[in-house]
């Protein structure tokens, strides 16, 4: 751990008050609402949270990638370096995206362009960002795909995306995204489209490099147990509010959210059964609510069973139960759970 | 494989020697080039009440194998024995009743509900189908079933679009209980739904085995739901069973080389677990060609020289523990 200085220069991405909101005809979708976190240098912090919590979109949020309309960013400062990324204008943050700060999709059967050789779409990075010339580009990108573990990347870099199964497609991905020493990676469900052994695969690789080039990452994602193996720090959100920020061990060992709480009760755990605990998996009763119908209050309550009466009318703040460990709840807050 | 088939008294349904195969055509003749072994020659079989998993990455024929079952491909060799009885010679009698016997559910529960039925309606269908009962008593048969799957019955006139994931795997499952089925093929029935949902159907999958003693075939990626779900637990790897075992046996005595990897291949949510990853090497090869002999000896560490060149057989390592690798031989 490194030492404790609190001045906030020391973060690489600090984000305030940050509010995405999509304006659509049944009303405003406020996907993501006044979230706040930052992320240190050489730092992966996990971003969990379930379909439509607002993790994707605060990742977008953060490239200036939310398509107006319908989209906006509405409030709040993305202060990489110390700069608002906000407020520096498209040109600077062309400069910034893909270069400075680098992002893995999800899909990386949608995320290629088919009819370009991977040669050339990693190539274009160099091309772009660091005016490499195009044959010194393309020799860039060779070495790139063979540091990935990617076999003859000499013969690769003419190859289409569909001649490359999904693994070596997100190796791609991840090359392009790595390919000007990015300083922040943001990571969206990096390996949900893959099977187990390749995940396994994609995720060291990611880490190697990330410890190999000091890369902060915010990894973006909906299963807790890549959470609980490659980040330091965890950020809970729920209905486009954070719920939870807490370092990784206290996360699975004491979480203080009721939802936190949920979730990882409710996965199902390999070998529980050889060890004889075998329970019934616990749910959280409910579902997600609808973005453009959320509960008054906190936005959990219907589906809590600590909620009281305040839980309905009044919104929980996020505050520090511990050192570094956030909870937004009532039930925590005024000491009744 | 007759070690596997010994004392099926109590085998609903029995898998015998079954491949799959799909050609592959090119040119303006639609030439037959190659074949496709989706499924290759596998063996297994599912007792009264017992729900069996069956594991495997992408493109390893698992979803082949639940197809082949429920009579949606033809297969094109081998034996489907349901209660003793082949399924590849029923007249067309027979075959009504076994597809009452035999339910599928399905993974993508977007796709798997026809947009312009309703909910009673898609509830409903299959009692149609069969003429069961009259228009008044399904009404009631379909609001009871969709009361069981933890759905309100003024669902009944909604349509597919209104509900969300979890509410239409739901409905997916009210579908397949209509007919009382006895075995239910679940195609990876939860692996589309968010965390705290998945549980949820989980949890009402493993009841409604309970109450209405079903048996499952649990076609799913994640080892830890099937293992939740599943008393035995079949490992695929391109088109073969490589292990079969008991859940627990599986988890704490895994033999293939192959099982040994995914199982440390998935991710564990403690934070303080630290283990050293087996990575295995390279690709899932392609079903089209696939490796000689053993297949997976192109990623095996352990891979000797008669991996290569010959197919290991099933054989019995323990009670009910079964495993094609020349280590154990």
């Amino acid at each position: 751990m490194e030492p404790q200085i609190s001045s906030e220069n020391r973060f690489l991405l600090n984000i305030k008050n940050l509010m995405t909101y999509f304006f659509i005809p049944e009303g405003t979708v406020k996907a993501v609402d006044d979230v706040n976190f930052h992320i240190k240098e050489a730092e992966i912090v996990g971003l969990v949270g379930e379909s439509g919590c607002g993790k994707s979109v605060t990742a977008l949020s953060i490239l200036g990638l939310i398509p107006w309309p319908p989209g906006r960013i509405v409030n709040g400062q993305i202060i990489f370096h110390g700069e608002d990324l906000r407020k520096i204008g498209p040109q600077k943050l062309r400069e910034i995206r893909g270069n400075k700060i680098s992002m893995i999709f999800q899909e990386p059967m949608t995320s290629l362009n088919p009819i370009y050789t991977l040669g050339r779409q990693i190539a274009e990075v160099y091309m772009e960002h660091q005016a490499s010339p195009k044959k010194e580009a393309l020799e860039r990108a060779k070495d790139m795909l063979d540091k990935l573990g990617i076999p003859s990347p000499s013969k690769r870099v003419y190859e289409y995306p569909h001649n490359l199964s999904g693994g070596m497609r997100q190796r791609v991905m991840i090359a392009m995204a790595l390919a000007c020493d990015p300083e922040l990676i943001l990571a969206d469900e990096p390996t949900t489209a893959l099977d187990v052994t390749i995940q396994a695969q994609i995720l060291e690789l990611m880490a190697e490099l990330q410890r190999a080039m000091s890369t902060s990452i915010l990894l973006i994602t909906h299963n807790l147990s890549i959470i609980a193996e490659y980040a330091q720090r965890v950020i809970v959100m729920y209905s486009g509010k954070i719920v939870e920020e807490a370092p990784v061990v206290p996360i699975f060992e004491e979480p203080l959210h009721p939802y936190t709480i949920g979730l990882l009760s409710s996965i199902p755990k390999l070998g529980a059964k050889a060890t004889g605990d075998k329970q019934r998996l616990s749910e959280i009763p409910g579902m997600v609510p609808s973005l453009n119908d959320l509960p008054q209050g906190c936005y959990f309550h219907p589906r809590c069973a600590k909620a009281r009466p305040i839980c309905q009318s009044e919104e929980p703040e996020l505050i520090e139960i511990n050192p570094g460990h956030s909870v937004a709840c009532w039930a925590v807050a005024e000491g009744w759970a | 494989m007759e070690i596997i088939l010994s004392n099926y008294d109590n085998h609903l349904l029995d898998v015998q020697g079954l491949k799959k195969y799909f050609p592959l055509k090119k040119g303006i003749f639609r030439k037959t080039v190659g074949w496709v072994q989706a499924v290759d020659d596998i063996s297994l079989y599912v007792r009264k009440g017992e729900a069996v998993g069956l594991v495997g990455e992408s493109g390893c024929g698992k979803s082949t194998l639940g197809k082949c079952i429920v009579k949606l491909l033809e297969p094109t060799e081998g034996k489907i024995l349901y209660s003793g009885e082949d399924i590849g010679s029923m007249g067309s009698t027979q075959i009504k009743s076994y597809r009452r016997k035999v339910q599928a559910i399905f993974q993508d529960p977007y796709s798997s509900l026809n947009p312009r039925m309703s909910v009673g309606g898609i509830v409903g269908e299959p009692l149609k189908v069969h003429s069961l009962y009259t228009s008044f008593e399904r009404k009631l048969r379909v609001n009871n079933l969709l009361k069981k799957v933890g759905i309100s019955p003024d669902y009944t006139s909604r349509y597919p679009y209104e509900l969300s994931g979890g509410q239409r795997q739901r409905i997916g499952i009210a579908r397949a209980l209509a007919l009382q089925p006895e075995l239910i093929i679940c195609d990876e029935p939860v692996s589309a739904l968010d965390v705290s949902v998945q549980a949820q159907v989980i949890n009402l999958l493993d009841d409604l085995k309970d109450e209405f003693k079903l048996s499952y075939l649990f076609i799913a990626h994640d080892l830890s739901v099937v293992e939740h779900v599943c008393d035995r637990i079949a490992v695929m790897y391109i088109g073969k069973i490589v292990e079969i075992a008991k859940d627990k046996e599986l988890y704490s005595n895994a033999l293939h080389p192959y099982t040994k990897a995914i199982l440390n291949a998935i991710p564990i949510p403690d934070p303080r677990r630290k283990i050293k990853r087996i990575i295995l090497q390279g690709e899932v090869p392609s079903p089209i060609n696939p490796p000689s002999g053993c297949r997976f000896h192109t990623r095996c560490s352990e891979a000797r020289q008669i991996c290569v060149q010959e197919e290991p057989p099933m054989k019995k390592v323990g009670h009910e523990h079964y495993v094609a690798c020349f280590n154990y031989l």
